[in-house]
């Protein structure tokens, strides 16, 4: 019995003693993001850089596959967090918000946060913009011979069980809707998004996938679908590793943007250094950077001059004014009934 | 302790060897499992603010939300129906399957079970995949009817596919559970049947499937369950048209951040579960 | 009360043959058994017994050859098409029906009215005295009262023939006793043909009518119990069937037998060249030698007792003759002193007990 006291006690010390280290040891932050593409040249482009820099503090990366997972881990450490900065969806970064998980940012965090663009700073939320994506149109080159310039070659009868879309409640099928609402006339998608809804069930017939797996990207590539939507970054991407087998084009209507937002987490463990690479994440360097890298458009204003012109093509950053203004935290509240719109009206009539 | 030891052993009854061999699951299965699921419990009685924070308070909205929406009505009758065709076929693909395995022997018995069991050991993700190389539109099944001049129907990304791939996935677990509840089936019984007079049919309906019910509900218990919650295999062959408990409980929880919502849908699975085990025992109570 | 055998042939097995593989376990086999008589198959196991059996049956086919059942060729016929009526060695009753059900299974099969279904059933359980456990699963049921069911559910069905494939060897000995005589009486009083199966000479010599002694898929002797016992056909008959001595002989080309070191007279025709001598133990007598060494038409050989085995109603002598080692067996008795060990004796036998072979090598 009292061997397992003593054991008890030897844990315990243990445990203490790793809470210690961990303290002492504050030159060790913890960066959450998502794993795979975008872990890889995240920390080529910005991590490695920042520890060059700052030969004291270590950087950790921790990969998750999506933003709701990041807010499941934060929600079970929010007694004792192990993750300092988190870099995830706006939306969920409300959410996050909303249950004390973040801590208050502004620009005593970083005094880059004064030129970020407006849309990078959204209220009521506790993180700020750290990079745009825009949905584009994805095609398979081998499928798709003329180069589409509108999302319309979606409705185009010759790609009939040849198209890939990811639905909602994917924030991909909420963007689409969005711009199809534009496209078919409708003013407002807060008051109605119907007149999107209705063109949306005209392409139900033509949809091979509303679940493209394991992303849309795959599928065209390989041909298995011709022509889809997707997120700007990622396509470019895979593009490049395509072979030129899946082609990236920003039609002449024009996108809505997602955001990736970076927060500080609420009692992180290593607080002041973790200001600091948030300050670093947001400088007009390490955005033009991930920009060169990965295609995000930057969200400081600054860091665009610094990017060539090649990569900022292949962003929506120099046509930031084909871009439609979308209020994500409005869009949350009609989420459920786009959603439900989706399920009753458009993914039936694809059967 | 050195004391204890000296100490001549005392006799432990049998009843207080079973509570302490048992404990270490019991706090296993306590922690591991009756914990999350009490957790699942309250957390379908929490609210959730609109983007996906969760308000910790006490509310039904959950539950009469869901029992008032016509969509998720359809969705828990979907799922079970579903699952239970799925069954049903896996049953009658695997039976003769099984009843061929049990009565074969040796090196060929041997064989074919690793051919049984071999698909466990490929994650269904893959097979998965397999299938959709096989069904979709240009794929060779469709192309094969096609080139007979039959309307192809299509077989990928819909229910069809689902169907197909999930009673594949789910065979294997059929017909070890089949064999297992074969147990009974003496080859000497047949032929006693046989000898007085009973046809093969008749020998199958009252001696054949009689003496297999056990196997046959205990594999039927489980391919439900498994089709009930599985939740890869739909996703990736349904093509977002197909609308399950397992599938839903994906979105709410990952996508729409919804938890309350997916923690009551979970519940709802565990009471899909619990039905299906009142089944099952009263199988077998009337078996008995 | 016996019904009295008729002579006519029933159940014929025309140059029946059968190979597992590569194996022929059974080369030709013919054999015809009368109606309402109980044969026995007996032999050691592999001899090819159930394997005939169950080529009666119908649960397997055999290679070549013809079987028939009052001159209709059955070979080709389909199991259920058979009516026979087996009892399997493990019973094999149904474990999910009661014991009135798997009676009533067979009638059912037949299409037999409901009411004649009830009733037979019925007399069928209480001729086997189960009318009481008439609801009870066969798990619940002794070994004993497995066996009755499943001749219950064998009989019910009145079969032309009725198979039994070692149905006793699952009991204890005294139940199997028992169970000898029931499955006998049952036979006789519905007078029906029968063929058992079996590895045990008792109960094959006990209850039938008939005996066929198998080896290596062939008969040796078919004959009546008293024919096979007491004019064994072969030397494997002799020795599988009662216990024998043994002893190694040789016919001159004078015709003169001589076995452990001394002439002996048989009444078996002699060829000249070595033989087997086979005595049974319980046909010899023993006298000290000091006693009157008549010789008469018998034969008379002297040895020593070298051990002595007492059983309860048998002792067992062991004497050494010549070369050879002699058992004798003799009722116990208490009038005679008891030999003892180191004992000189004569040993007495008549020369009808004399049985002699060729030697066959083994």
């Amino acid at each position: 019995m009292t061997g397992l006291k003593h054991a008890a006690g030897i844990s315990l010390t243990a445990l203490s003693l790793s809470f210690a280290a961990n303290a002492a040891m504050a030159d060790n932050i913890v960066l959450s993001a998502y794993s795979g593409i975008f872990q890889e040249n995240y920390v080529a482009a910005v991590v490695e850089p920042f520890m060059k820099a700052n030969p004291d503090i270590t950087v950790e990366f921790y990969g998750m596959p999506n933003s709701a997972q990041m807010l499941g881990t934060l929600r079970a450490q929010k007694s004792s967090p192990q993750i300092d900065v988190m870099i995830m969806d706006v939306s969920v970064a409300k959410a996050a918000t909303d249950e004390g998980l973040f801590a208050p940012m502004d620009e005593t965090v970083s005094k880059h946060i004064a030129d970020l663009y407006p849309q990078a700073r959204v209220e009521g939320v506790n993180a700020v913009g750290v990079t745009f994506d825009n949905l584009v149109l994805l095609y398979n080159t081998d499928k798709v011979k003329d180069v589409p310039t509108s999302w319309k070659a979606l409705w185009d009868k010759q790609y009939a069980g040849q198209v890939s879309i990811p639905a909602v409640p994917d924030i991909q099928g909420t963007t689409f809707t969005i711009i199809s609402d534009k496209m078919a006339g409708g003013t407002n998608y807060m008051e109605s998004v119907d007149a999107g809804i209705k063109l949306l069930e005209e392409l139900a017939p033509n949809v091979q996938t509303w679940e493209p797996r394991p992303d849309v990207y795959q599928p065209i590539s390989s041909g298995t679908a011709a022509i889809g939507i997707g997120w700007n970054a990622r396509a470019q991407v895979y593009s490049n590793l395509s072979d030129g087998k899946l082609g990236v084009v920003l039609p002449e209507e024009g996108s809505g943007f997602q955001i990736n937002v970076i927060g500080l987490v609420q009692d992180a463990p290593a607080s002041e250094s973790a200001k600091k690479f948030i300050d670093y994440a947001l400088s007009p360097e390490a955005q033009a950077a991930f920009t060169e890298k990965m295609y995000y458009a930057p969200t400081n204003a600054k860091a665009a001059p610094l990017i060539p012109e090649a990569a900022i093509k292949r962003t929506a950053a120099g046509v930031m004014d084909k871009m439609i203004a979308i209020n994500w935290l409005d869009v949350a509240k009609i989420r459920d009934s786009i959603t439900e719109q989706w399920r009753r009206r458009v993914i039936p009539l694809s059967r | 302790m050195t004391t204890e030891a000296l100490a001549p052993p005392r006799k432990m009854r049998s009843g207080e060897v079973a509570v302490l061999l048992l404990l270490p699951i019991a706090l296993i299965n306590a922690i591991g499992f009756i914990l999350p699921v009490l957790n699942l419990a309250r957390f379908s009685f929490n609210k959730v603010s609109i983007g996906g924070g969760i308000e910790n308070v006490f509310t039904w909205e959950n539950w009469l939300g869901l029992l008032a929406d016509r969509f998720y009505l359809e969705l828990i009758f979907n799922s079970v129906w579903i699952s239970l065709a799925i069954t049903l076929t896996t049953l009658i693909l695997s039976y003769p399957i099984a009843l061929y395995l049990h009565r074969s022997s040796g090196p060929w018995r041997t064989f074919l079970t690793v051919l049984v069991i071999s698909p466990l050991l490929t994650s269904a993700v893959v097979r998965t995949y397999g299938w959709i190389a096989i069904l979709i539109d240009d794929g060779p099944v469709v192309s094969a009817i096609r080139a007979l001049g039959l309307p192809a129907p299509s077989l990928m990304f819909n229910i069809k596919g689902v169907f197909i791939g999930l009673t594949e996935i789910l065979m294997p677990y059929m017909i070890l559970a089949l064999m297992a509840g074969f147990g009974r089936l003496d080859p000497r019984v047949e032929e006693a049947a046989r000898t007085l007079g009973a046809t093969p049919a008749r020998t199958f309906r009252k001696v054949i499937l009689p003496l297999t019910l056990p196997g046959i509900a205990l594999g039927c218990l489980l391919c439900f369950v498994l089709a009930v919650s599985s939740f890869i295999t739909p996703k990736l062959m349904g093509g977002g048209r197909v609308f399950l408990l397992a599938t839903e409980i994906y979105d709410q929880a990952i996508v729409t951040l919804n938890w309350p919502l997916a923690s009551t849908l979970s519940i709802l699975v565990l009471i899909v579960f619990g039905a299906a085990l009142w089944a099952y025992s009263a199988v077998l109570r009337r078996l008995d | 009360m016996p019904v009295s055998q008729s002579l006519e042939e029933h159940l014929k097995l025309d140059g029946i043959s059968i190979s597992f593989g590569p194996v022929n376990v059974i080369p030709s086999l013919d054999l015809s058994v009368r109606k309402g008589e109980m044969v026995a198959f007996l032999g050691p196991s592999g001899c090819g017994k159930t394997t005939t059996l169950r080529m009666i049956a119908g649960l397997i086919s055999p290679s070549s050859g013809r079987i028939t059942v009052g001159g209709r060729d059955i070979t080709r016929l389909p199991i259920h098409d058979r009516d026979m009526g087996m009892v399997f060695q493990s019973y094999a009753l149904f474990p999910h029906m009661d014991v009135t059900r798997n009676v009533q299974f067979g009638l059912q099969m037949r299409n037999v009215s409901k009411q004649d279904i009830e009733r037979r059933s019925k007399e069928a359980l209480e001729l086997v005295q189960l009318g009481h456990l008439a609801q009870r699963k066969p798990k619940e049921l002794s070994g004993g009262q497995q066996q009755r069911v499943a001749l219950a559910r064998a009989l019910v069905i009145q079969p032309s023939i009725l198979l039994l494939d070692e149905p006793l060897s699952n009991l204890d000995a005294k139940l199997r006793d028992e169970m000898r005589l029931q499955i006998r009486a049952l036979q006789q009083q519905s007078g029906i043909t029968a063929v058992f199966v079996t590895h045990d000479q008792v109960e094959a010599l006990s209850m039938c009518d008939r005996v066929v002694v198998m080896r290596n898929g062939r008969i040796e002797q078919f004959g009546t119990p008293t024919e096979i016992y007491e004019r064994p056909a072969t030397a494997f008959v002799a020795n599988f069937v009662g216990r024998t001595n043994r002893l190694k002989g040789k016919v001159g080309s004078d015709g003169q037998l001589v076995a452990a070191g001394q002439p002996l007279r048989a009444t078996t025709k002699l060829s000249p060249g070595p033989v087997d001598v086979l005595i049974r133990p319980h046909r010899i007598a023993l006298q000290p030698s000091s006693g009157p060494a008549t010789t008469g038409d018998g034969n008379v050989v002297e040895g020593k007792v070298s051990s002595i085995i007492f059983i309860g109603d048998l002792v067992q002598y062991v004497v050494r003759a010549g070369d050879e080692e002699i058992v004798v067996e003799e009722a116990t008795r208490r009038e005679r002193a008891p030999l003892g060990v180191g004992d000189n004796v004569h040993l007495r036998w008549s020369a009808d007990d004399t049985l002699v072979y060729p030697d066959d090598g083994k």
